[in-house]
């Protein structure tokens, strides 16, 4: 094998100085499933057969299993790093059926889809799946669902945009034919802190393993000061208002603050960004767990600002990808 | 180091549970230091972490697989930026006022800063 090339399904792929796998691929015209191309959607991932483990920057944000299986996103890695590539096999993530349940619109542009596995399926509220369709267009999108026990179906809430593949073929598609891969990530709630304050800061469709992690704090019993940011352009992009002020209703430990970029004329929201209000109202994060979902640029900044006023790196959970833009 | 003889220092300082506690504040002290919080801007902060876990250990005196070609290698593009003397200081002095605070006695500091001053020709590029 000549220095500028790499095996894909045993055909050799040519790539160009300081290519990533991903562009090789794309350049030689190969159907590879991908999406952000910056390392947080998860939609490019393969796997390398080769004797070398990928670089750690092409497995940042992955499980172990999938690090240990030398797994990597095809984006991130540089073409020269790798020599024998394959899709991801189904030994090491199970590629499950799906039958459609329904699907219904929580604001303009965000759809909320139920779908049931069609075999025994476990995860923890607050992990994220991978979607497939048909044509094998993936993306990942976090499961939604407020309780894993009573519903036998799994719930997205998906942003429509008007140029993306994926949520394109979920909005137009009258029943979708999906494929589940997952479940996958470690936003999740941790019982062992019932009565530590607990901080959620989001916005869009960031709502749904804010909400589910949310639910399952509230259910297995949490009764520190509980807080959700979740903040959107203006009331209209903000969903499951009245459930959440529901539950503030029921749960004397929750607060729930709604932030808009634009002030409300009734006076319903905060205005300004969920970080920023959040940070006004607790100087310090010390002791805090801290979940974080959302935008890109939030969920960064959420990160950064909340470990520097104190709250530990293990205790700051965030979705280590966005659907912001598919 | 001998460890037949006499107590690591590593074991000294309390093994990986001391580092782990360190590794926080260590980052949160370097991410708000001027000096140098500008060489971290842009980088993904758990990975970052992960690499100051690593040099901790390694200044520890715990177990590690650096050479002083990894440390040039890792750094050689900071150095190509600028990246010198003055910068390695103010690490080190993050790194001895963490301790510090946590209560490390002040020999103890002075091991850890000696050992983790062995690395500076090679992070520099020096060697």
């Amino acid at each position: 094998m000549s220095s500028n090339t790499f095996l894909f399904q045993e055909e050799a792929i040519e790539f160009l100085p300081g290519e990533s796998v991903l562009d090789a691929l794309l350049r030689a015209s190969k159907p590879v499933s991908h999406g952000c191309k910056i390392g947080s959607c998860q939609s490019c991932l393969l796997q390398s057969k080769g004797e070398v483990a990928p670089p750690s920057k092409a497995q940042a944000g992955l499980n172990a299993n999938l690090v240990d299986h030398h797994c990597f996103l095809a984006c991130k890695c540089p073409a020269d790093a790798v020599s024998l590539v394959e899709p991801v096999g189904t030994e090491i993530i199970p590629r499950l059926s799906t039958t459609f349940v329904s699907k219904d619109m929580l604001t303009r542009d965000v759809m909320r889809l139920r779908i049931k596995v069609d075999q025994e399926f476990s995860y923890s509220p607050g992990m994220f799946v991978r979607l497939i369709t048909p044509t094998g267009l993936t993306r990942s999108y976090s499961i939604a669902n407020s309780s894993v026990s009573p519903a036998d179906y799994l719930e997205f809430h998906i942003r429509i945009i008007p140029d993306g593949k994926m949520s394109t073929y979920l909005a137009q598609k009258d029943e979708p034919s999906l494929h589940v891969e997952g479940p996958f990530g470690s936003c999740v709630y941790q019982d062992s802190s019932l009565d530590r304050p607990l901080v959620m800061i989001g916005s869009g469709t960031g709502l749904a393993p804010l909400y589910a992690v949310m639910c399952d704090a509230l259910a297995q019993g949490h009764n520190g000061p509980m807080s959700l940011y979740f903040g959107g352009q203006n009331i209209d992009s903000l969903y499951f208002v009245s459930e959440l002020a529901s539950l503030a209703d029921t749960f004397g430990n929750l607060t729930i603050t709604l932030c808009t970029d634009i002030e409300d004329p009734n006076q319903r929201t905060h205005t300004g960004s969920p970080l920023d209000i959040a940070m006004s109202e607790h100087p310090s994060f010390k002791g805090y767990q801290v979940f974080t979902c959302g935008h890109p640029e939030l969920v960064k900044a959420t990160k950064r600002k909340v470990f520097m006023a104190g709250a530990n790196m293990g205790d700051i959970f965030a979705d280590s990808f966005d659907n912001q833009s598919s | 180091m001998s460890e037949s003889t006499t107590t690591s220092l590593y074991e000294q300082l309390g093994g990986e549970p001391a580092v782990d506690a360190a590794v926080d504040n260590f980052y949160r002290k370097v991410l708000a230091d001027e000096r140098v919080n500008h060489w971290f801007e842009g980088t993904d902060m758990e990975r970052q972490a992960a690499k100051q876990k690593a040099f901790l250990t390694m200044a520890f005196g715990g177990p590690n697989n650096y050479t002083g070609t990894d440390m040039k290698i890792a750094h050689a593009h900071l150095v190509a930026r600028g990246l010198n003397d003055a910068d390695f200081d103010a690490i080190v002095e993050n790194l001895g006022s963490t301790l510090k605070e946590m209560g490390v006695a002040d020999d103890l500091i002075a091991q850890v800063a000696a050992t983790a001053e062995t690395t500076r020709e090679a992070v520099l590029g020096r060697i």
